[in-house]
């Protein structure tokens, strides 16, 4: 008879377990299948490489290259390709304009010739596209820009719908008779703090680099910041390429170091290639502005609290009415 | 008398002369003597001048130099004064980047304050570069580009940088720890650049705004594309938005919204327009779109439009499918035609440079 009891008991247990592990589990695959659901699929996608195709060209030669498009979709998708010229600015934005001819000035678009302008490329493939720049013998050295857009071709939508497309570029950097070891004649425009005077860290400078070459270069900017007091301490800023003629801006934060020596100097190096550098010294002025007038405006009231007590004690008597 | 006297004095004279031939054998100390020695046909020991002299070493094997394929034995005073060859360094590509390539080279158990220097090959050292100070890649090996132990990034290593990319480098270091001890060339590491890619995926190609009318404020907040791009490009990537035309259905149009991308503002009165949540955009304050709200902007129709998301430069880790959600609003007013509003939002994704 107790035997029984305890059979029914454990059976109970049992099975309430079982109600618990089928609950957790259920609750688990539904939360997972939940997570699944909110990663939104992807309606197009594709993948280029080389997404950037810095080269170096003679006058009357051909070059081929080949750029890999792939189609990262399960469907084929259809893509157009076409080269356009552009220009750009001091914070390396883009500018496409057909229609206005000072884009002409360094285009590679001319030269250029795409063995497929318009293609298909099948679920999960890749397409290799060849592209030819023949040069004509008589050019004048420099550099020479484009991009290179692929656009997938977007199925004919409903009868009411907006339609949302995509292009991806192919930045073509060319510099055409330019000997090597290339050297970049540039020049620093400005190079300056952000503050007259530094209250606290970080520090922040803005410099801006103008390429006199005739052709572009990677600019690697280094700042250099010491004081009679300490050994100097180099920050590296990102590196840009900077088209010929054309100038980049740089704002760059310079991580909180432990000094506050009132005055130090600050020199910033540009690589131009070769292992030359072009440089700029500037002075620049660390005063804790802020720490200085709490620190008077406390010390004056000491003093004024041990010297003149007598004067305060006579004022507050009068506001009393004591006096 | 005179005989015996005579033959003393001559065997004194044949004992000084052996001496003395004895003594001239090899340079001797007090321990050693050095019975053979010499410097070869038309050299001499010892040259001088009233300014200068110049003397020869002795004990100065030559072609003693015995190499294997990881391994160089030399003797001789020379090659012990030289510092130690360094072992080959450790090159990689961690972050599959195009135009640099890490390295960590190895002291070889120099002292602290000696100094290396690298070269740099893609043709197995046919032509040689050396790496710069600055770590780009230069045709001349300068004073300053022997640097110590710790300015090449110790065990951190560092990247050299304006490489080709797709292109196979091999580099090798050597050492001086003073005047006269620059090392031979060590044994060399490698590794190779890759292509720089860039993928981008928009997640619908569509966009069905609801119908608009009075019970919703004649406005539609709900659609949104999701960009999602990836890229090892070391400046990165940016993607511009513009419209084709403002949502237009026959002679009517629902114009873009008056905000600009420069210049985003809080919802106010109708249009059609757009907001981003990349909190750090380029081409004006970076978190102009997120800072206190979602803040919109009309589309541009000029090409390529406006930035509505990017990654700034210095991407030495690659980006994978970084997602930034570009959400629209359409408000109309009540007095606009009624109709099927119609446009094309395109974006356009370029590498930076």
């Amino acid at each position: 008879m107790a035997f029984s009891k305890n059979m029914k008991q454990a059976l109970k247990i049992f099975t309430l377990a079982s109600i618990f592990l089928l609950f957790a589990m259920s609750y688990w695959l539904l939360a997972t299948h939940t997570h699944a659901v909110e990663a939104k699929p992807i309606a197009q996608q594709i993948r280029i490489s080389p997404a950037i195709l810095n080269i170096r060209l003679a006058p009357g030669k051909t070059y081929r290259y080949e750029i890999k498009i792939d189609n990262l979709l399960s469907v084929p998708l259809p893509v157009d390709a076409a080269m356009e010229s552009f220009m750009t600015d001091e914070e390396g934005d883009y500018t496409f304009d057909k229609n206005d001819q000072s884009f002409r000035t360094n285009e590679i678009a001319p030269w250029i010739n795409i063995d497929e302008n318009k293609f298909i490329i099948p679920a999960l493939s890749s397409k290799k596209l060849t592209v030819t720049v023949s040069l004509p013998k008589t050019i004048p050295i420099g550099g020479y820009y484009g991009m290179l857009f692929f656009t997938p071709r977007i199925p004919l939508s409903g009868q009411y719908q907006s339609v949302v497309s995509s292009k991806v570029g192919v930045l073509m950097l060319a510099s055409i008779g330019v000997a090597e070891p290339f050297i970049a004649k540039a020049n620093i425009l400005t190079f300056q703090p952000t503050k007259f005077i530094f209250d606290s860290e970080p520090s922040s400078f803005v410099f801006r680099v103008k390429n006199n070459s005739l052709t572009h270069f990677s600019a690697k900017a280094f700042i250099e910041i010491g004081s009679i007091f300490h050994k100097p301490n180099i920050f590296e800023a990102e590196e840009k390429i900077i088209l010929p003629g054309n100038i980049r801006r740089w704002n760059v934060t310079v991580p909180k170091r432990m000094s506050l020596i009132p005055i130090q100097w600050a020199t910033l190096n540009v690589s131009t290639g070769n292992g030359t550098s072009i440089s700029k010294n500037i002075i620049i002025l660390h005063f804790p502005i802020r720490l200085a007038l709490i620190s008077i405006t406390i010390l004056s009231m000491i003093f004024f609290v041990i010297f003149r007590r007598k004067n305060i004690i006579k004022a507050l008597k009068i506001l009393i009415g004591k006096g | 008398m005179k005989y015996i006297s005579l033959l003393i004095f001559l065997l004194f004279a044949m004992s000084y002369g052996l001496s003395a031939n004895f003594v001239s054998a090899g340079p001797q100390s007090t321990s050693y003597e050095l019975k053979e020695w010499g410097f070869g046909s038309g050299a001499t020991q010892g040259n001088t001048s009233p300014s200068y002299s110049l003397y020869g070493v002795a004990g100065q094997v030559e072609n003693g130099k015995s190499t294997s394929a990881n391994y160089g034995l030399n003797s001789g005073l020379v090659f012990s004064f030289q510092s130690n060859t360094p072992p080959a360094p450790v090159v990689t590509n961690p972050g599959s980047n195009y135009d640099r390539l890490k390295f960590v080279i190895n002291n070889g158990s120099n002292p602290q304050d000696s100094t290396f220097a690298i070269a740099i090959s893609t043709d197995d050292f046919v032509t040689m570069h050396y790496v710069q100070s600055d770590n780009t890649v230069g045709t001349v090996l300068g004073v300053e580009d022997w640097q110590t132990y710790t300015n090449w990034g110790a065990t951190s290593g560092e990247y050299i940088t304006g490489l080709n990319t797709s292109t196979a480098y091999k580099i090798k270091v050597k050492a001086l720890s003073g005047l006269y001890t620059e090392s031979p060339w060590g044994p060399t590491g490698s590794a190779s650049t890759v292509d720089p890619s860039l993928t981008f995926g928009i997640d619908s190609t569509a966009l069905n705004f609801n119908n608009l009318n009075s019970s919703n404020s004649y406005t539609d907040s709900s659609k949104s594309t999701v960009l999602t791009t990836s890229t090892n490009a070391y400046n990165g990537y940016i993607v511009y938005g513009r419209v084709t035309q403002p949502l237009t259905f026959q002679s009517s149009a629902i114009d873009n919204y008056a905000g600009t991308n420069a210049n985003p503002s809080t919802w106010s009165s109708t249009g059609f327009g757009y907001t981003t949540n990349d909190s750090d955009l380029a081409g004006g304050t970076a978190d102009r779109f997120t800072n206190g709200g979602a803040k919109y902007a009309g589309f541009s129709s000029s090409s390529p439009g406006d930035p509505v998301a990017d990654h700034a430069s210095g991407i030495i880790t690659p980006i994978s499918n970084e997602q930034f959600t570009v959400s629209y609003r359409v408000t109309a007013s009540a007095t606009t035609n009624a109709g099927n509003y119609q446009t094309t939002v395109l974006y356009i994704v370029v590498p930076t440079y």
